[in-house]
């Protein structure tokens, strides 16, 4: 096992710079996620830590040795690609014996690994089938043995789930939590969507335009986001985001004439002085609802109700802004309702309007 | 197809479009098959089989086997196949590999070399025998070194060997990048995926070539190999140019007979026998190389 760090790492493709200068460091067994949009740089990030990218500046350090120079077979790691790779002309067991084979292990212990890695997978009956006989799923589970077999220290994937349908995918996500629960391989993991980085990171590396935007453990980038963009782009759906402008010597938040109440942290945060602009950012999931104007409520009219199931999602327009608000399933909701929306105090994030940076930076995180 | 009523109707004039646009697509390609492919070839059997007064005879492929030149004439396509396909492939699959590293200027490697692509056979029989000739290009080299004192004959029957090897020095020289082209095509069909997992897994440069270049490639050196062999047997304008009817190849009787001797009924068991061995030998081909039925589609 071993610790994966990123010094300063650079990638440019022409005038493009893919990864700017990320530093990220990964401590011994944890199951890291890479989460960005496309083009956010980090596949590339994920590529250069394999040594399929060449580095245009910066070091990696794996258990604790500089690979920068090595070739990607001589850094002690395997790989699961989006596409799986998985060669068509061997059968399941030369795929997963590959690279068992091109380091020479003994028969017994090819033959011991291969069983016990089939055995992880679940796919134990295919060893003989050729990979155009197999589902997308199982091909995905052949992969994902073929990495593991190598017993490697460090685990990357990239996108391993994102070519399966919503079914397979879920199914596969509890799988792979399983996995590294019992293998404890360090792992770096490339993905797009918030909901697989959520649920399966130790912690998450937030990235955009190659740069690191946060990178902290999925309750603090879900409840605590280092900017709008963060909010914004992790939580289905979305964080909501108020125009607001501060008073009470930073006590309170004025949305939409209605002064809301702030917990006693916000006041001394930079940014915070009487009549700025701030943004107020608030989960669906984080507002009291009531039926009657409360100090500190906003007053809202429901638009939309759309029953989801587990919950019933309600699109509230709030002064001209349009929030999404969750709330309980059984609760009577229809459009043309008003109702009354109070923020909580200790999940309302404040930004800065320009940037969209947290007025109070995350605390404990690890974000550089 | 979906049942009727349950698509919107589209305009008359985009529907009768997108039937008839496929088949006019097609035409020409059916049109320059059909005049030049799949008339004369019924015509060929015709010809061969049939009297001039009518009536069916094998009289016309008796002539064909009694004929001086027939021996020789198989032997040698048969041979110069069996030598010239295999160097052929060898270097178009070595040149398409270092075109695939894609070295500095590996796009400018490419196009010299695909540039006997544009040349005929005629051409090229008669460039190689411009270095082969008594004066020629080769003799004057090696007068000037001192190597010879008299210039040589090499396109003589006395020196089979000389005569053999100039005729595949031309021949790989002039269908080489036909392979070479089909193979460069065929690697760039190959995801990079896959290399680069041979990579991860710490796979050297001979074993990705042998365990995952050439398995993947197999389709391709399917292909390249087929329209090499099939279009060796027709092999006959670089040989008669250098050779004259020294060196007798089956597609070369058939010209003679045709155009020698006025014949084209044996001229035609000659085509016969060519389109007969090149069916036996795709038929072989396809047999030995075919992609395991689980294999196909990865």
């Amino acid at each position: 096992m071993a610790t994966v760090l990123l010094d300063r790492v650079t990638k440019r493709f022409g005038r493009i710079t893919a990864v700017d200068g990320v530093t990220l460091e990964v401590q011994d067994g944890q199951f890291m996620v890479l989460l960005g949009p496309s083009g956010c740089g980090k596949t590339t990030a994920l590529r250069c830590v394999a040594g399929l990218e060449r580095m245009d500046a910066g070091r990696i350090v794996i258990g604790g040795e500089d690979v920068t120079d090595r070739q990607p077979g001589r850094r002690g790691i395997a790989m699961v690609f989006q596409s799986y790779a998985v060669f068509p002309h061997m059968t399941v067991r030369d795929n997963i014996t590959f690279g068992l084979r091109i380091r020479k292990a003994p028969a017994v212990e090819v033959l011991r690994r291969t069983q016990q890695a089939a055995d992880l997978l679940q796919i134990s009956e295919l060893l003989d089938r050729y990979p155009a006989h197999l589902s997308g799923g199982q091909r995905q589970r052949v992969a994902v043995a073929r990495a593991i077999v190598m017993q490697p220290a460090v685990l990357l994937m990239d996108e391993p789930l994102s070519n399966l349908d919503a079914l397979l995918r879920l199914q596969m996500r509890a799988e792979l939590k399983r996995l590294h629960r019992e293998t404890g391989a360090t792992t770096v993991y490339v993905t797009h969507d918030q909901v697989e980085a959520l649920s399966l990171g130790d912690r998450i590396a937030v990235m955009r335009h190659g740069v690191i935007v946060q990178c902290d453990t999925p309750s603090a980038i879900y409840n605590r986001p280092a900017s709008t963009f963060v909010g914004g782009f992790i939580g289905s759906p979305p964080m909501n985001f108020f125009r607001g402008t501060v008073e009470e010597g930073g006590r309170s938040v004025r949305v939409a004439g209605t002064a809301i109440g702030l917990e006693p942290r916000w006041a001394g945060a930079e940014g915070m002085g009487p009549g700025s602009e701030v943004v107020v950012g608030v989960r669906p999931e984080a507002f009291e609802v009531m039926a009657e104007a409360r100090p500190g409520a906003l007053p809202g009219v429901v638009v939309v109700v759309e029953p989801l199931g587990g919950t019933t999602l309600l699109t509230v327009s709030v002064g001209g802004e349009t929030a999404k608000v969750s709330v309980a399933p059984d609760t009577d909701h229809e459009p043309g309702q008003r109702l009354w929306l109070r923020p909580l105090p200790d999940r309302m994030r404040l930004m800065e309007p320009g940037q969209g940076r947290a007025l109070i930076p995350t605390e404990g995180g690890a974000h550089r | 197809m979906v049942a009727a009523g349950e698509v919107p109707e589209l305009p008359r004039e985009g529907r009768s479009r997108t039937e008839w646009l496929p088949y006019l697509l097609l035409a020409p390609s059916l049109v320059f098959l059909g005049v030049f492919f799949a008339y004369p070839l019924v015509q060929a059997f015709g010809l061969s089989f049939l009297r001039p007064e009518g009536g069916l005879t094998a009289e016309h492929f008796r002539r064909m086997l009694d004929d001086t030149y027939f021996r020789g004439a198989i032997t040698n396509s048969l041979l110069l196949t069996a030598i010239v396909v295999p160097i052929q492939v060898a270097i178009g699959l070595v040149i398409a590999l270092l075109v695939n590293s894609r070295f500095r200027g590996h796009l400018w490697f490419l196009y010299i070399c695909a540039i006997p692509l544009a040349i005929s056979d005629l051409a090229a029989g008669l460039i190689w025998l411009s270095v082969f000739t008594e004066r020629g290009y080769l003799n004057t080299l090696l007068h000037l070194v001192g190597a010879v004192r008299e210039p040589m004959t090499y396109l003589s029957a006395e020196q089979p060997v000389w005569l053999y090897g100039a005729i595949i020095a031309t021949e790989v020289w002039r269908a080489t990048a036909i392979v070479m082209i089909i193979l460069v095509a065929g690697l760039q069909l190959i995801p990079r995926d896959y290399f680069e997992t041979a990579d991860v897994f710490g796979a050297s440069g001979w074993r990705k070539l042998w365990h995952v270049t050439l398995p993947l490639l197999r389709p391709s050196l399917q292909t390249a190999l087929i329209i090499r062999t099939i279009l060796a047997f027709q092999l006959f304008a670089t040989v008669i140019t250098l050779s004259g009817r020294q060196v007798p190849v089956l597609a070369g009787e058939a010209y003679f007979w045709y155009g020698l001797y006025r014949n084209p009924h044996v001229a035609s068991a000659y085509a016969v026998l060519i389109m007969g061995i090149s069916v036996v030998i795709t038929w072989v081909y396809l047999r030995a190389l075919r992609l395991r039925e689980e294999e196909a589609s990865g």
